[in-house]
């Protein structure tokens, strides 16, 4: 499932304005990709790390953790979480105007909605 | 020997009153108190964490923290202590502040010796209330969930008697455990549930006895989460009120949280644009404030609405910025600023300023797009 997952991550990030993008199993394991050099592939491994602990954060508050965004002075994180724990992460610039939102939303949705099993079947 | 020392931590920035307070005390209390001094709040904080503390005396004027945010900061942090305002500054405007935050006494600083025999004596005659068996509380003024809060984090073991109007019930705590809670014909959850929920009436801590029988089971945090979200759908589920807003309109305090928040953060796109409808014609998802807090950085309650755990609230926030903060490590993101997350219909927006931070869920319900009744 994993091999699927990151395949198509690989192919459905290359959106306008996205800096950098990755992916985070529930067993800890990174997939990330980077189209900047000020984001570095380790960082964005690391940070995706971060990422997985806020989304424990808000389920253990009980808070809603499907889509978050975390805004930051020149960044924005666009990120989601599915029910079996893999979370996708994907760092824009800041401005609307900058980067594609309706294909980083669809990115988003997908991923969500995306079933297990179809992405294990697409594998062979 | 006698019984146990009554501990007094007196707070003051001025080192000469403090250097007096050991030789006051022994003339006018004897060797009945224990007394000790901190010269700031930070100071008062630090010896508070080594040493239990029965009675505190504070100063208002204080460098960094202040008297008046130092007791908020206790009401939270240690709502069973008794704390008194003595001061120089004996205004009429402190005194309300200083009861309202949570101050049973508001004295002035004596300006002779001779007042000092009466201020001891004051205080003598409050450190008698201290608890032997528990405290009182008054809902209003230390919410009970912050009680049971500081209860399960201090892995104490108590029994919490809830008594409101006609309203009986108890919680028992266990090593920090909440195993059993019982009102009227309710057990368990359903009675946690009720009893959170109340509001108005008094609590008591007393020390633990053994339950009837224990019928909960689950850890406290998710308890008072749950107990937080039936109250607030309890609240929404009320009767029609003919003064209440159409169907369609926000109620008043609805568009004044709104409202603040959205000067607050400056972040109207937040509240108004709605999560994707899958409505019928002529509905749409209309925004309510479920819950807000604005606190500032260090932790004191500026303004809270619907929040039934504050002090839940303010250490996720803080968490949250830590872990937003080091997840930029390295990255060229600058800071953190504004955290919005979704799920069906809740939002929940968290903004980090440099001296505040505020945390607002808000719930979407359809309602009639307004005008398309006729």
């Amino acid at each position: 499932m994993k091999a699927a997952l990151n395949l198509w991550f690989s192919q459905n990030l290359m959106i306008h304005g996205v800096l950098a993008g990755g992916l985070r199993y529930a067993d800890g394991a990174p997939f990330s990709q980077s189209f900047s050099t000020a984001f570095p592939q380790s960082i964005c491994d690391h940070a995706l790390s971060s990422l997985s602990d806020i989304f424990r954060l808000l389920q253990a508050q009980r808070l809603p953790g499907e889509t978050v965004r975390l805004v930051y002075e020149n960044a924005v994180l666009h990120a989601a979480r599915r029910k079996d724990g893999i979370c996708l992460g994907v760092f824009t610039l800041r401005d609307l105007n900058d980067y594609d939102e309706p294909a980083l939303k669809r990115l988003l949705g997908d991923f969500l909605a995306l079933p297990g099993a179809d992405l294990a079947g697409s594998v062979s | 020997m006698g019984g146990r020392k009554t501990r007094v931590l007196f707070v003051d920035d001025d080192p000469d009153f403090l250097r007096l307070l050991p030789e006051l005390a022994e003339q006018f209390v004897g060797a009945s108190w224990q007394v000790s001094t901190a010269q700031s709040s930070g100071a008062a904080l630090a010896a508070m964490q080594g040493q239990s503390v029965d009675l505190l005396v504070i100063d208002i004027h204080m460098p960094v923290v202040d008297g008046l945010q130092f007791l908020r900061l206790l009401c939270r942090k240690f709502p069973d202590l008794l704390k008194v305002v003595l001061t120089g500054d004996y205004t009429g405007a402190y005194r309300d502040t200083c009861l309202d935050s949570g101050a049973e006494l508001f004295l002035e600083k004596p300006r002779d010796p001779g007042g000092w025999q009466s201020i001891f004596a004051t205080l003598a005659e409050l450190a008698k209330f201290q608890p032997e068996e528990g405290f009182r509380g008054v809902l209003r003024k230390v919410g009970l969930a912050d009680v049971l809060q500081m209860e399960c984090l201090a892995r104490n073991s108590s029994v919490l008697e809830i008594n409101t109007g006609g309203v009986r019930g108890q919680i028992y705590v266990e090593v920090g455990q909440v195993v059993h809670a019982h009102v009227g014909e309710f057990l368990g959850e359903p009675a946690f549930n009720r009893l959170l929920a109340l509001s108005g009436g008094e609590f008591t801590l007393k020390p633990f006895s053994e339950p009837d029988q224990r019928t909960i089971s689950g850890s406290w945090e998710s308890l008072l989460m749950e107990a937080a979200q039936q109250r607030d759908e309890r609240e929404t589920d009320v009767p029609i009120d003919p003064s209440a807003p159409k169907s369609g309109e926000l109620d008043a305090e609805t568009q004044a949280a709104l409202q603040m928040a959205e000067e607050e953060t400056g972040n109207t796109a937040f509240f108004r644009v709605q999560p994707a409808p899958e409505l019928p014609e002529g509905m749409e998802l209309k925004p309510t404030v479920a819950e807000f807090i604005l606190c500032s950085t260090q932790g004191d309650v500026l303004y809270e609405w619907q929040c039934m755990n504050s002090n839940g609230r303010i250490d996720f926030m803080e968490m949250l910025s830590q872990k937003a903060r080091q997840l930029a490590q390295g990255l060229p993101v600058g800071l953190f600023e504004r955290m919005e997350s979704t799920e069906h219909r809740t939002r929940v927006l968290v903004q980090a300023e440099a001296d505040r931070a505020l945390f607002l869920r808000t719930v979407y319900a359809p309602a009639p797009i307004a005008g398309s009744m006729e």
